[in-house]
């Protein structure tokens, strides 16, 4: 998985970073709801232009109107990480949502640079472990979604790089470094499956995305933001009130030790549509 | 012939001193192992008992004491202050046997509820129990000092394994990774319950359908304070949703607004009384006093 030491791989990034959108993009993906369950997308050694799979172009999102909007911590350890955005959007008008139904659940995460508790050890960022010097990284993201092993529903995935200064503070005006790698219905991150993962990684509750966050990066390239990763779904339950609903443990970071660091889960609330 | 009656008159005198000699020496015998058994006085005396230890009474604990049970095996533990720690939204509280025993007792929650629990020792021996399977933990509302007790009867946490005991954490606002210096509401109930509420669990919008936007923020025990907004960004309603729901309605609130946004977007709703009711049968109110900011989102 270090593939991004080298300084010929950070120029690719810069460009990429450049001309992210330059590719024609092919939209929304629907995630497979049998056998091996990741879809690969731009797996590293990244691709530049990044291949289509997956990727979204702002206009993906045109007829789709912001339901709610949250900024929460990422707290780990007792130590504020990062921070989540978390959203809902559904297909709509005004305020009003339409009768198909469709909703989007977007995150995006920002990790943390100022330096608290442990300054002299790292100067990059909080640090979250007493026994490690290592900036907290997301590898994986976990998001639930509707459907159960029997009985999956259809389920989208895509991701925007975003736009403007990787290190930027707004979260519609930031870029990421470092593309999506794979998606797919698995509750199954890095050093758990090895892609495309088997039948038994499946797990059609769950939408992950694949996509390195690390503020200071062991790997040499560093990637605070996220890219926003979309999952979208057809919500029907809830009546006349709101789709989605606030819901314990409904999102999950992953860091699973790419550079030896500690694998660390950390499940937060976070926005889902209604299961009934 | 005289003579003769005296030699054996002296005779049978003599026997039956001898006799009653002997008897009396047999009398005396248990006398004399028990005078054995504490007469001999050691050189040097042993010093007074003075410990509890020696004495086998049971030094009181300082901390909070928690009584094992390990298959039929009892024990008692002295544990120290419980230790929080947050990761995302599961805190974990902790204990640690004081003086150098190496026991520790440790319950993971996502607010009242438990989700996990184990105890262990340096000895390696450790014993878990998961979700539906600990029973006997109850952790406690906030009382007027912000305190939670976590009680234990006879909690199972592994097979034929029990601790039983009373624990209290530290207020919220005492610990720096779950206080909010620079903003915080403080919510009393009318049944002597006290905590601030940190909106560290986060803080964002939510709109309905028919345009009315609702501010929520969130702590890491899970529990939303909202308030909601008509068309005219008035208070429509605010309500607090934790193991209850309490809320009132414009007009019955008490003091609250909300600021137009500040030079980086953000909005501060200030809470000054702002009193709720508990939605299911207004037996229980809360007042809420403090500020809470909106980011730019």
């Amino acid at each position: 998985m270090k593939t991004l030491h080298s300084l010929p791989y950070a120029l690719l990034l810069a460009a990429a970073a450049l001309f992210y959108n330059a590719p024609a993009h092919a939209g929304w993906c629907t995630l497979t709801d049998t056998g091996a369950p990741l879809t690969t997308v731009n797996p590293k050694p990244f691709t530049v232009p990044p291949p289509s799979t997956c990727l979204l172009a702002p206009s993906d999102l045109s007829g789709y109107i912001l339901k709610a909007s949250r900024q929460a911590n990422i707290t780990v350890s007792g130590v504020k990480v990062g921070d989540l955005y978390d959203r809902v959007y559904c297909l709509g008008t005004g305020t009003t949502c339409d009768a198909t139904n469709t909703y989007v659940i977007a995150t995006r995460v920002r990790m943390a640079a100022t330096p608290v508790n442990f300054p002299a050890r790292n100067p990059n960022c909080p640090l979250w472990s007493g026994t490690s010097n290592d900036c907290f990284e997301i590898n994986n993201f976990f998001r639930n979604i509707r459907g159960t092993a029997a009985t999956p529903v259809t389920a989208d995935a895509g991701y925007l790089m975003g736009s403007g200064s990787s290190t930027g503070t707004d979260p519609d005006n930031s870029l990421a470094v470092k593309y999506v790698e794979y998606v797919g219905k698995t509750y199954k991150g890095l050093n758990q499956l090895v892609p495309p993962g088997t039948a038994a990684d499946r797990d059609n509750t769950k939408a992950m995305f694949w996509n390195d966050v690390n503020i200071f990066d062991p790997d040499g390239t560093n990637s605070p933001w996220s890219a926003w990763l979309y999952v979208r779904q057809n919500c029907p339950f809830g009546g006349a009130s709101d789709h989605y609903t606030l819901a314990s443990f409904a999102i999950k970071y992953w860091q699973g030790g790419e550079e030896g660091q500690f694998q660390t889960n950390v499940q937060a609330s976070a926005y889902a549509c209604k299961t009934s | 012939m005289r003579w003769g009656v005296l030699l054996v008159g002296l005779v049978v005198a003599i026997v039956a001193w001898i006799l009653m000699r002997d008897s009396t020496t047999e009398l005396r015998q248990p006398a004399a192992r028990s005078v054995d058994v504490a007469a001999p006085a050691p050189a040097d005396p042993e010093p007074l008992v003075t410990s509890n230890a020696a004495l086998d009474i049971p030094t009181p604990c300082e901390g909070q004491p928690l009584e094992i049970d390990l298959g039929g095996q009892h024990t008692s533990a002295c544990m120290g202050t419980t230790s929080i720690v947050q990761n995302g939204s599961v805190r974990t509280y902790r204990v640690d046997a004081i003086g150098g025993a190496a026991r520790w007792f440790r319950i993971d929650a996502s607010g009242s509820k438990v989700l996990s629990a184990a105890l262990g020792s340096a000895a390696g021996d450790e014993f878990r129990c998961k979700g539906s399977q600990c029973k006997g933990i109850s952790i406690g509302r906030h009382d007027v000092q912000g305190v939670r007790t976590i009680s234990l009867e006879r909690a199972t946490v592994g097979e034929q394994v029990t601790v039983s005991g009373t624990l209290h954490t530290i207020p919220e606002d005492e610990i720096a990774s779950l206080a909010c210096p620079e903003q915080g509401v403080r919510i009393v109930t009318s049944d002597s319950s006290a905590q601030s509420f940190c909106p560290k669990g986060g803080a964002g919008f939510e709109v309905a359908n028919d345009g009315t936007r609702t501010f929520r923020f969130t702590n890491l025990d899970g529990e939303s304070i909202l308030v909601e907004l008509d068309g005219e960004e008035r208070v429509k309603r605010v309500a607090y949703e934790g193991d209850s729901t309490l809320a009132c309605k414009r007009g019955e609130c008490g003091r609250v607004a909300i600021s137009p946004p500040g030079g980086e977007g953000e909005r501060t709703v200030t809470f000054a009384g702002t009193t709720l009711l508990e939605t299911t049968n207004g037996e229980r109110n809360a007042v809420l006093n403090g500020t809470l900011v909106v980011p730019a989102l």
